[in-house]
């Protein structure tokens, strides 16, 4: 089965088991056992007499790489009718950290329950940093409700390139991901939980965002798989917890930092929504929440709060409009209000900012 | 609570034996490689009992990472010489872990047995 003898004179006719063979045979110094075994095989190719071998060097140090690969060549090059070796050092996958190529930082904005305006919050942050002059993308997270579509006006799927790579719609100069692109408004939420690990992987690493300066990721509301999921795999710079004044909403608020401070990611600030009613006619201010929750917060925790944004109907009117109430009225004082929190979280990301380690050796 | 947490700026093989890391506040830490896996943190070996390896064959101490990835901003994952993988190291814990004689005074000053 293994090896076919062909007919005449005994020629020995090698078959891509043969060579497998003879890699369960290579045990490079200091791995306990082959290379076949240990995985570090990837593929293996044979055609004409020429021989292709994928291997993941990942784990070995140089030298040891080094010696293994003439190993393989010399075990392999001695098979019948083997004329050529080409051994291949192939990267290792990226089960690291996803790569995000090109994209400088990446802000989280969560909050432990729904219902406080997060993704409100989330695209007009998003819109005032483009204001800033930065290059911004904006991924929806939130399977759940995605609702960046409805707030930007972007309807239809997005195209679909070679090797499936998600060219991201573009408005109002930011670039846009979002679960609602791809689900069915009639999709069962039930469903909708298992997908977010293996969706959001895909529309971090499958999305062709190119150059960002920054990327906002809406995550879904509470501290369950999806925020996990990003928290972990992703080198966040930061996270911003959006909150409304009300007592119940800032313990909530505790937990959102909590889950940022347990992988260290550095909690940008506190962004206080429908923090006051200000009366479209008179201007009259009215605390209709109570308030002080975050100014206690940010005694409590440490963490700066960013902005108070009052509680307007325009607010929630011109996101379901389809446009940011940033980009609708960028005058109007609340507009004013998001464009300072925008300039502080660039000021507290610079400041955060720590490289990834270094792995060497 | 939200005090920075070290987070390492170099994390070196030292050959098959032992992972060095230098911490971005100076802190050197050296960990042999027997020592990071008894440590493993994955449920797996937590459930253990007294932290056997699953390959029972293994020598314990030829052991070593053939891989260290970064998880987010937190942690490390090492993927072992027998194929373990599933281990998450946070640099909170590795540097609670850390064995040079400083820390090791610091985290346990009443010990009576090593």
């Amino acid at each position: 089965m293994r090896r076919r003898v062909a007919p005449g004179r005994g020629v020995v006719m090698t078959t891509i088991d043969d060579v497998r063979e003879r890699l369960t045979e290579i045990r490079p110094a200091g791995l306990n056992r082959d290379i076949i075994a240990a995985g570090l095989v990837r593929e293996v190719n044979l055609d004409a007499g020429t021989v292709t071998i994928q291997l993941m060097p990942g784990p070995l140090p140089p030298p040891i790489v080094d010696a293994t690969v003439a190993d393989i060549r010399r075990a392999v090059g001695a098979l019948d009718g083997v004329t050529r070796v080409d051994v291949q050092l192939a990267r290792p996958p990226g089960e690291e950290k996803i790569a995000l190529e090109g994209i400088g930082d990446i802000i989280a904005v969560s909050s432990t329950k729904g219902g406080v305006g997060k993704s409100t919050v989330a695209v007009n942050l998003a819109a005032a940093l483009g204001r800033l002059g930065q290059r911004v993308g904006i991924l929806d997270a939130d399977v759940y409700g995605p609702s960046l579509p409805t707030m930007l006006g972007l309807s239809g799927r997005p195209r679909v390139v070679d090797q499936n790579q998600v060219i991201p719609p573009e408005k109002f100069g930011l670039r846009v991901m979002s679960m609602g692109f791809f689900l069915d408004d009639s999709s069962p939420v039930i469903w909708r939980g298992p997908l977010v690990t293996g969706l959001l992987r895909q529309f971090l690493k499958d999305v062709q965002w190119g150059e960002l300066d920054v990327l906002v990721v809406d995550l879904p509301p509470g501290t369950g798989d999806a925020q996990l999921t990003v928290v972990q795999q992703v080198a966040l710079s930061g996270g911003v917890v959006v909150t409304t004044p009300q007592d119940v909403s800032v313990i909530d608020v505790e937990r959102g930092i909590a889950m940022f401070n347990q992988v260290n990611t550095p909690v940008l600030g506190i962004v206080e929504n429908m923090s006051a009613y200000i009366c479209p006619h008179c201007g009259t201010r009215d605390e209709l929440f109570g308030s002080g929750g975050a100014e206690r917060l940010q005694r409590q925790f440490g963490v700066p709060l960013l902005g108070q944004i009052p509680i307007m109907p325009a607010i929630r009117e011109s996101g379901d409009a389809g446009t940011p109430f940033v980009i609708a009225q960028p005058e109007h004082p609340a507009s004013q209000i998001y464009m300072s929190i925008a300039e502080q979280v660039l000021e507290r990301v610079a400041a955060e900012r720590a490289p990834a380690p270094r792995i060497v050796g | 609570m939200t005090e920075r947490l070290a987070t390492p700026r170099e994390i070196r093989r030292l050959g098959v034996h032992a992972v060095r890391i230098v911490w971005d506040d100076g802190h050197e830490s050296e960990y042999r490689n027997d020592f990071l896996r008894e440590r493993c943190p994955c449920a797996e070996c937590r459930q253990r009992p007294a932290r056997t390896l699953p390959v029972v064959n293994e020598r314990r101490d030829a052991l070593y990472p053939v891989q260290i990835g970064v998880v987010g901003r937190y942690a490390i994952s090492l993927q072992w010489s027998d194929g373990h993988d599933t281990g998450i190291y946070s640099y909170q814990t590795l540097r609670g872990l850390c064995p040079c004689a400083q820390c090791d005074a610091a985290s346990r000053p009443a010990a009576a047995s090593s």
